[in-house]
């Protein structure tokens, strides 16, 4: 946006007592505004009071020393002084009016001070109104954001390029190091916008490096556990294949056994041989062995029992007799047989005495009373074995019965089996006995096959399912990586254009620099040239790649070190002119005491040539009475407009009035 | 700062000349664009990666074969 500044008015600034007001009005040729005041007069300070207003900024605050060496307030000394309590508030306050392409606006900024109890001053911070127009109406802001409008008609970097001393131009390239020069060509190269695009990119580049390494994807471990289930799952699935084939052929070949067994009635037969083979016939065997041992029992039964029964009645008659004789107790007292025969044999007595015939015939007697007695003894036992001999012949017929009826019985039974031996055996001449074994015996291996083989297919589908299972987890699994390696992939796409673009910006700004910095180098070498004297002894003005300027002599050195006052001054000017143009940004230019150093020469043709290089730009000058000599007055008198010329008096330094020059004249 | 400015105009061309990807292109511009429109506006960092995040998203989605 354009402007200019149509009026200034101060109020309590500095030595500025009251408010003073200069009105400026604008010609396209004629561009140039005059401020005429003596040194201290208080030309500086207007500029600070512009710069102030606008930014808050004072350009010049080294100046503002007292006589005293007290430094200057910002409020004016003798309204500070006349402030009286501690409840009466001052003031300082600049307002700009600027005519700009969209219509006038008005900067204030206004800065209040009280006494403290001490009675010491107590200034506040300053406080900035805009009044701007937008669409039909006038808007007022104040505030913090307020700072920004005056940045967008023209941005604090850029202040120093518009508005600067004279003093400070001449000493630019003595003071200032290639990295100020390089930072002036930064600002005015307004990549602003570029470098908080690039900014902003990198902090989401930054975000998306982070999410991408976050969504880094697992998939290629699942992919490898999915493939080792599927492996599991395929070999699970031929073994079923292979057990069910199995199961299914052996199925068969149980129906065909069947079938041929239940054709065959084989349960039937089977049940014959059965009951042939392994009942009847071991049964047989095991008859005809009782038989003969029955048969054996009873023939040695009879052997036994045979003399008992033929002597029957002799045996019952001693039975008889011996009872008899024991009831009477006829039989003798038990003699021991040996002793008798003891005593006969040797003759005598054990004491000696010698046996006599008489008691030897005695004895004899007794020997066989001895033997009777045996006899006597034996009869009482057998009486009871007699006893028992008379019983068991009484039961002869009675177990002779059992014997006959024992072995009727096992010979009926061993009839009864050879029989239904012979019976079977009819039946079964006929039939493939053995086949329809060997079929049962089949039947009853497959059945086993079988029912092993259904386990077998239970447990691999079992298996098989908890393999599926796991396998739609790991799908699952599968699939949010998936999303997560498409999501990567997406993010890894933005991460890659967000770094093409910071890096094209990166690109642009080190062209846009290298650029500007070649633009500020023509415009620095054309405008030293228009300006400078000496056009002859210095070949052109160049900044290298490094910033470094330099001015290059006839002779071949680089003589920015051996420039003039007037000389440094004008490259400076030269520069900053260049700054000016190439910044794009049209605003007023002021130069505070611009020919103050400079030779005669050189002031001739800044008076002539600047304004002309400056054509449609305001230029205002703050001049000393001796810079506004009367050869420069009339140089400059084709750009100024007789009511643009001021005159700054001071009537000590402490308190300058601003009045017009046609008035001051008039007076 | 003044947006029909021969710096401005100079930027862009070499934004173009410079960047032989479409999307990257298209990002500048309207990141520049953006940039303009928030300029000497108080906005917060997070709104402004937002919008670039949207600015990002709509491109790739809008130029799927210059990505």
């Amino acid at each position: 946006m354009q402007f200019k500044i149509s009026s200034i008015e101060i109020t309590n600034f500095r030595q500025y007592e009251g408010t003073q007001e200069v009105n400026l009005k604008f010609d396209k040729t004629k561009n140039v505004s005059i401020i005429i005041g003596n040194n201290g007069a208080g030309k500086s300070n207007l500029l600070n009071a512009i710069t102030w207003c606008l930014y808050g900024i004072e350009i010049h605050e080294n100046k503002n020393v007292e006589d005293s060496g007290e430094e200057m307030p910002i409020i004016n000394t003798s309204v500070l002084k006349a402030t009286q309590t501690t409840k009466q508030k001052t003031f300082a306050e600049v307002t700009i009016h600027l005519e700009t392409d969209k219509g006038p606006w008005r900067i204030k900024r206004r800065i209040e001070g009280i006494k403290d109890a001490t009675g010491r001053d107590f200034i506040e911070d300053s406080s900035l109104t805009v009044v701007h127009p937008s669409g039909s109406q006038d808007i007022v802001d104040s505030g913090l954001a307020t700072q920004m409008l005056i940045n967008n008609l023209l941005p604090v970097a850029l202040k120093n390029f518009f508005f600067m001393d004279g003093e400070q131009l001449q000493k630019l390239f003595q003071s200032s190091t290639p990295q100020k020069i390089a930072e002036a060509i930064d600002n005015i190269s307004q990549l602003d916008l570029v470098k908080q695009s690039r900014l902003h990119l990198s902090k989401v580049e930054s975000a998306l490096r982070n999410s991408v390494k976050n969504t880094n994807p697992q998939l290629q471990p699942v992919l490898g556990k999915i493939e080792h289930i599927q492996q599991q799952l395929d070999d699970n699935s031929k073994t079923i294949k292979k057990i069910g084939d199995i199961l299914e052929k052996d199925n068969q070949e149980l129906i065909t056994v069947k079938d041929y067994l239940k054709t065959h009635n084989s349960s039937e037969l089977s049940k014959l041989a059965t009951e042939r083979d392994d009942i009847l016939v071991p049964d047989i065997a095991r008859i005809k062995t009782a038989l003969k041992l029955k048969e054996s029992q009873r023939n040695s039964y009879l052997v036994e029992i045979a003399p008992f029964i033929l002597l029957k009645d002799i045996i019952e008659d001693s039975y008889h007799i011996i009872e008899e004789k024991v009831e009477k107790g006829e039989l003798p007292p038990n003699i021991k047989e040996n002793f008798i025969k003891e005593l006969l044999e040797k003759g005598s007595c054990i004491c000696g005495t010698e046996l006599t015939p008489a008691g030897r015939k005695a004895l004899e007697v007794y020997k066989k009373r001895a033997a009777l007695s045996e006899l006597s003894e034996i009869s009482i036992i057998g009486k009871t074995e007699v006893s028992e001999i008379l019983s068991d012949i009484q039961q002869f017929p009675e177990k002779m019965d059992i014997f006959n009826a024992d072995l009727l019985d096992l010979e009926k039974r061993l009839k009864s089996n050879e029989m239904r031996v012979q019976q079977i055996s009819e039946i079964l001449k006929d039939s493939n006995i053995a086949e329809i074994i060997e079929n049962e015996e089949r039947r009853d291996d497959l059945i086993r096959l079988t029912g092993s083989n259904e386990l077998k297919l239970k447990m691999l589908n079992r298996e098989k399912e908890t393999l599926d299972s796991e396998l739609t987890k790991l799908k699952a699994e599968e699939k949010s990586e998936m999303t997560k390696d498409k999501k990567n992939s997406a993010l890894k796409t933005k991460l890659t254009l967000v770094q093409n673009a910071i890096k094209t910006l990166e690109n642009t700004e080190t062209i846009i620099k290298t650029n500007i910095r070649k633009q500020v180098e023509e415009w620095t070498d054309k405008n030293f040239k228009k300006l400078i004297r000496k056009t002859d002894t210095f070949e052109k003005t160049t900044i290298d790649e490094n910033y470094k300027v330099k001015v290059h002599h006839v002779d071949g050195y680089n003589a920015i070190n051996r420039l003039s006052a007037g000389e440094s001054e004008i490259l400076g000017l030269a520069f900053m002119s260049s700054l000016m143009k190439i910044s794009g940004f049209q605003a007023p230019v002021i130069i505070d005491t611009p020919l103050g150093k400079i030779d005669n020469i050189h002031t001739d043709l800044i008076t002539t040539t600047v304004p002309e290089f400056l054509h449609g730009t305001q230029l205002i000058l703050l001049v000393t009475p001796k810079e506004f000599n009367e050869k420069v007055k009339e140089e400059l008198s084709k750009y100024l407009l007789r009511e643009n010329c001021y005159r700054i008096v001071d009537e000590n330094k402490k308190l300058s009035k601003i009045v017009s020059c046609h008035d001051n004249q008039t007076q | 700062m003044n947006s029909k400015s021969e710096l401005n105009e100079l930027i862009l061309e070499t934004i173009d000349a410079h960047c032989k990807n479409d999307a990257a292109q298209e990002l500048i511009h309207q990141a520049l664009q953006y940039e303009l429109d928030i300029w000497n506006r108080h906005i917060g960092s997070a709104e402004v990666i937002d919008e670039y995040q949207r600015m990002i998203e709509k491109i790739i989605k809008e130029n799927k074969d210059a990505v």
